[in-house]
């Protein structure tokens, strides 16, 4: 093992649940709760980016433990390596080796929801009027939607909340197989006015399971919202 | 076990009337207290509400969107969420009601002078509809017997009894004292019959589920409205220290020379000029002048070795006096899922004829010391907290027209008191160290945080014996079936004592911890797993060391040993210290959730379907001040919504 990070907890349901491995030859499992696609992911790394975090592993095993409490209300990091262990809380600032480690780790998670094994994804449509739940890998997945909820966002100037809508929550067929063409059209007459200097979010929360294991999850559409 | 009476009369006045009485006039007397109790508004507004439409914000939103989650016919199938937010659904549901209820051929879904008493006329109809009650027996476990433990519980003002749905030998005890103490008869049965249970009802308000009376599944509070007391206690004094080599400057040295000012008009002049001093200025500067009468203070006080600073010791003293000004300093713990954390609160007040103003600085900072700082909505994120917070007053009780506002006002400062905070460019979850400028719960961690810098503790994941002292309310009966695999509450607690001490072992899936409470929820059988793991023997956790992941495996971290305490959420949170108890790697936090209690409110768990007495912020967690001004004004002074 290479790299093993965990990261949970936080106030605001559902709780941070991320997870991800990498392996000596460059395999990686990976674990997604809140993120533009949620549930496992798996793959191999480049070449070029093993070599990359194999080193900063290194350098950062060689450094020694570090531990810092989480922040209140906060959810907690941690980093193991072989032969160290760093805890702290989410989103940390953490200066020399184990800095630019952690700071990699973090891009990682981000890049390699491209590789799902067994998730399910967010589509928005382009024209910000539709929204649906697909299935994204060669794996199936449990999804239940029986507290399916829905909420769209839309960002304006100074990073200003402008319009929030959300969908009641309301009964859904309860647990189904996610597989191959898999999908639901998602409730999505949020009815608001989008446009210039406007961004919309979208956050669907429900719940999949693995190998009999239940995890609540909040798919997210964010492009990036201009200052 | 003894019933606790109403704290209106004591256990002595009350043996007193019986003697003189007997029990059925003491009876008949403390049911007129009970039912006077009983009539009390349970929600937190008064008064005539604005009126609300479609873009409008806030509390008196919030008030509307539960009031209407009471009535079915209001929202035939959807649950308002509770936001303050006046958007479409709201809308929806209003125009359904003016439709539907008041019989408005074409409702213009907005909240005025009409719809609000035709709102809360359906609400009252709602609660007073019958709530059929069975009748209990000594064994009978059900929904029926956590209720009525609650309503015990509550009667009683104290918590004789775990809400745990069964009904054993310490709930006969409990209902024969309240049949023989509060129905006076003679030879109780113990049996929770109709009659029984009026007495309960006008006791203790509340309980139940809206299912019962045609709603959603949501429980109502039992307990009184305004009990409770959300703030953390200090570690040490309250005060900063003061003078030379501490503070010299501000509020915490005005609020001194206010108070040292006082024990010098106790005194009079005679003594002032006996000693060469004089009233001081009270401008919070610590000059010559107020160090003499510090000394002077301290010396009259028996605090000579304090040395001239306003240590702990002297200031505990000089709160015999007032002050129109002051600053709190309050260190404190509290305990969320097991875990201890550790905060310090500071804030400044002064209080005006019409206001008490509380001060709370914002330090905001970059996210990195060699970052810029990103372009965020400061002005907004305050705007949140005075829109949740500034919403309360406190009221002389002895002259309820008698008030001053509860104004917060939050500011960005620089000063070594107030909390930094790093500003985050771009999406996150934000937390009381950080908040991201794309964060859509902003608004409510912002309220959230606010509410622990003003001394408030977190009210998720709590014991039930934390959930009652913060929030007033009994435990609620929840969930009262165990898990999907029929297990006993007493093979779950040996079960979960088993995945601590088997923490060695390489991680399966789902982890054994998980296995154990699949199917269980929040509530009454996890109280009793809860207790069996209490009566379970301790044992030693040995030490673990680092086992490598081997995939799908996560492996295992390396901890200390340990013995178990009986406290089966905090030996969860000391045992399974490892991330990775089976392939999704957080089902810790899921194991601790079900065997704990979240309140609605703004410092509790804010997804949570909240029971319509619960505003976000409540006049609770603003009580603090209103003693401030009581200690000020003199009397007793009340927390109420304005």
């Amino acid at each position: 093992m290479i790299v093993d990070y965990a990261r949970m907890g936080g106030r605001v349901p559902p709780p941070d649940n991320e997870g991800l491995q990498v392996e000596d030859d460059g395999s990686f499992s990976m674990w997604r709760s809140i993120a533009p696609a949620v549930g496992r992911f798996a793959g191999k790394l480049s070449p070029a980016e093993l070599s990359q975090l194999r080193k900063e592993a290194q350098m950062a095993a060689a450094a020694g433990d570090v531990s810092r409490p989480p922040t209140m209300d906060g959810s907690a990091e941690r980093f193991r390596l072989d032969g160290a262990t760093a805890t702290m809380g989410n989103n940390d600032d953490v200066e020399g080796a184990w800095g630019e480690l952690i700071r990699h780790v973090r891009k990682l998670l981000e890049q390699l929801v491209s590789m799902p094994q067994a998730a399910v994804g967010l589509e928005v449509g382009g024209d910000g009027r539709s929204a649906r739940l697909v299935h994204l890998g060669n794996k199936p997945i449990t999804v239940d939607l029986s507290k399916l909820s829905v909420r769209a966002v839309l960002w304006g100037r100074g990073f200003q909340k402008v319009g929030d809508w959300s969908t009641p929550v309301k009964p859904n067929p309860a647990q189904t197989e996610a597989d191959d063409s898999w999908n639901v059209p998602l409730p999505f007459d949020h009815g608001l006015k989008t446009g210039k200097n406007k961004v919309l979010h979208v956050y669907v929360t429900f719940a999949v399971s693995e190998n009999g294991q239940r995890a609540d999850v909040r798919a997210e559409h964010t492009p990036p919202v201009p200052a | 076990m003894t019933l606790a009476p109403p704290s209106a009369l004591s256990v002595q006045a009350i043996a007193a009337l019986q003697s003189v009485a007997g029990n059925a006039a003491v009876s008949a007397l403390l049911d007129v207290q009970r039912q006077a109790a009983a009539v009390q508004p349970r929600t937190t507004t008064t008064g005539s509400q604005p009126m609300v439409k479609r873009g409008s914000r806030g509390p008196v939103v919030e008030e509307l969107q539960t009031k209407l989650n009471l009535i079915p016919t209001a929202a035939p199938d959807a649950f308002l969420k509770v936001d303050g937010d006046f958007a479409a659904n709201t809308e929806t549901a209003v125009n359904a009601f003016q439709k539907n209820v008041m019989g408005i051929a074409v409702p213009d879904g907005k909240v005025g002078k009409n719809t609000w008493p035709a709102i809360d006329n359906a609400v009252s109809a709602a609660e007073s509809a019958p709530h059929a009650h069975p009748v209990l027996h000594l064994n009978d476990s059900s929904a029926a017997v956590g209720e009525a433990q609650e309503k015990l519980n509550a009667a009683a003002g104290a918590a004789l009894l775990s809400v745990d749905a069964v009904f054993g030998a310490p709930m006969l005890t409990a209902v024969k004292n309240f049949q023989h103490t509060t129905m006076a008869i003679p030879v109780p049965s113990g049996v929770v019959d109709a009659a029984t249970w009026t007495r309960l009802d006008n006791a203790a308000p509340g309980g139940g589920t809206r299912a019962s009376r045609g709603g959603s599944g949501i429980e109502e509070h039992v307990g009184p409205a305004g009990g409770g007391n959300p703030l953390a206690a200090a570690i040490g004094s309250t005060h900063p220290i003061v003078g030379p080599g501490n503070l010299l400057k501000g509020i915490a040295v005005k609020e001194m020379q206010q108070k040292l000012n006082g024990f010098l008009i106790g005194k009079g002049k005679a003594f002032m000029k006996a000693n060469g001093v004089a009233q001081l200025s009270a401008d919070g500067n610590f000059g010559p002048k107020t160090q003499a009468v510090l000394s002077l203070f301290q010396n009259q006080n028996g605090l000579a070795g304090a040395g001239g600073i306003a240590n702990a010791a002297t200031w505990t003293k000089l709160d015999a006096f007032t002050s129109t000004v002051g600053t709190e300093s309050r260190t404190w713990q509290e305990t969320v899922g097991g875990h201890t954390y550790g905060l310090t609160s500071v804030y400044s007040w002064a209080l005006t004829p019409t206001a008490i103003n509380v001060t709370v600085g914002f330090n905001f900072v970059p996210p990195t010391a060699a970052a810029p700082m990103p372009p965020a909505p400061l002005g907004t994120w305050l705007s949140f907290i005075k829109s949740t917070w500034n919403q309360f007053k406190a009221v002389d009780s002895a002259d309820p027209k008698k008030s001053v506002d509860i104004v917060f006002n939050p500011i960005q400062s620089t000063d070594p008191s107030a909390r930094t905070v790093k500003v985050m460019p771009g999406k996150g979850r934000s937390d009381a160290g950080q908040f991201f400028v794309v964060d859509p719960d902003i608004a409510g961690t912002v309220s959230h945080e606010f509410g622990h810098m003003i001394g408030l503790k977190d009210e998720y994941q709590q014991t039930a014996a934390d959930f009652r002292a913060s929030t007033g309310y009994e435990a609620p009966v929840g969930q009262t079936t165990g898990p999907t695999s029929n297990l006993t509450p007493a093979q779950v607690a040996q079960r979960l004592q088993n995945a601590i001490v088997g923490r060695a072992a390489p991680s399966v899936t789902p982890s054994p911890a998980a296995q154990v409470i699949a199917g269980m929820g929040q509530g009454a059988f996890a109280q009793r797993v809860i207790a069996a793991y209490k009566a379970l023997p301790s044992v030693a956790v040995g030490a673990v060391a680092h086992v490598a992941a081997v995939a799908p495996n996560f492996g295992v971290q390396a901890s200390a040993a340990f013995n178990t305490t009986g406290d089966l959420v905090k030996d969860l949170d000391t045992g399974l210290t490892n991330f990775e108890l089976g392939s999704i790697p957080g089902d810790k936090y899921q194991v601790i959730e079900v065997l704990s209690y979240d309140s609605g409110s703004t410092m509790g768990d804010p997804s949570r379907q909240v029971d319509q007495h619960e505003h976000g912020a409540e006049p609770r967690h603003v009580r603090e001040f209103s003693q401030l001004v009581a200690h000020t004004r003199g009397g007793v002074w009340q927390p109420r919504q304005r």
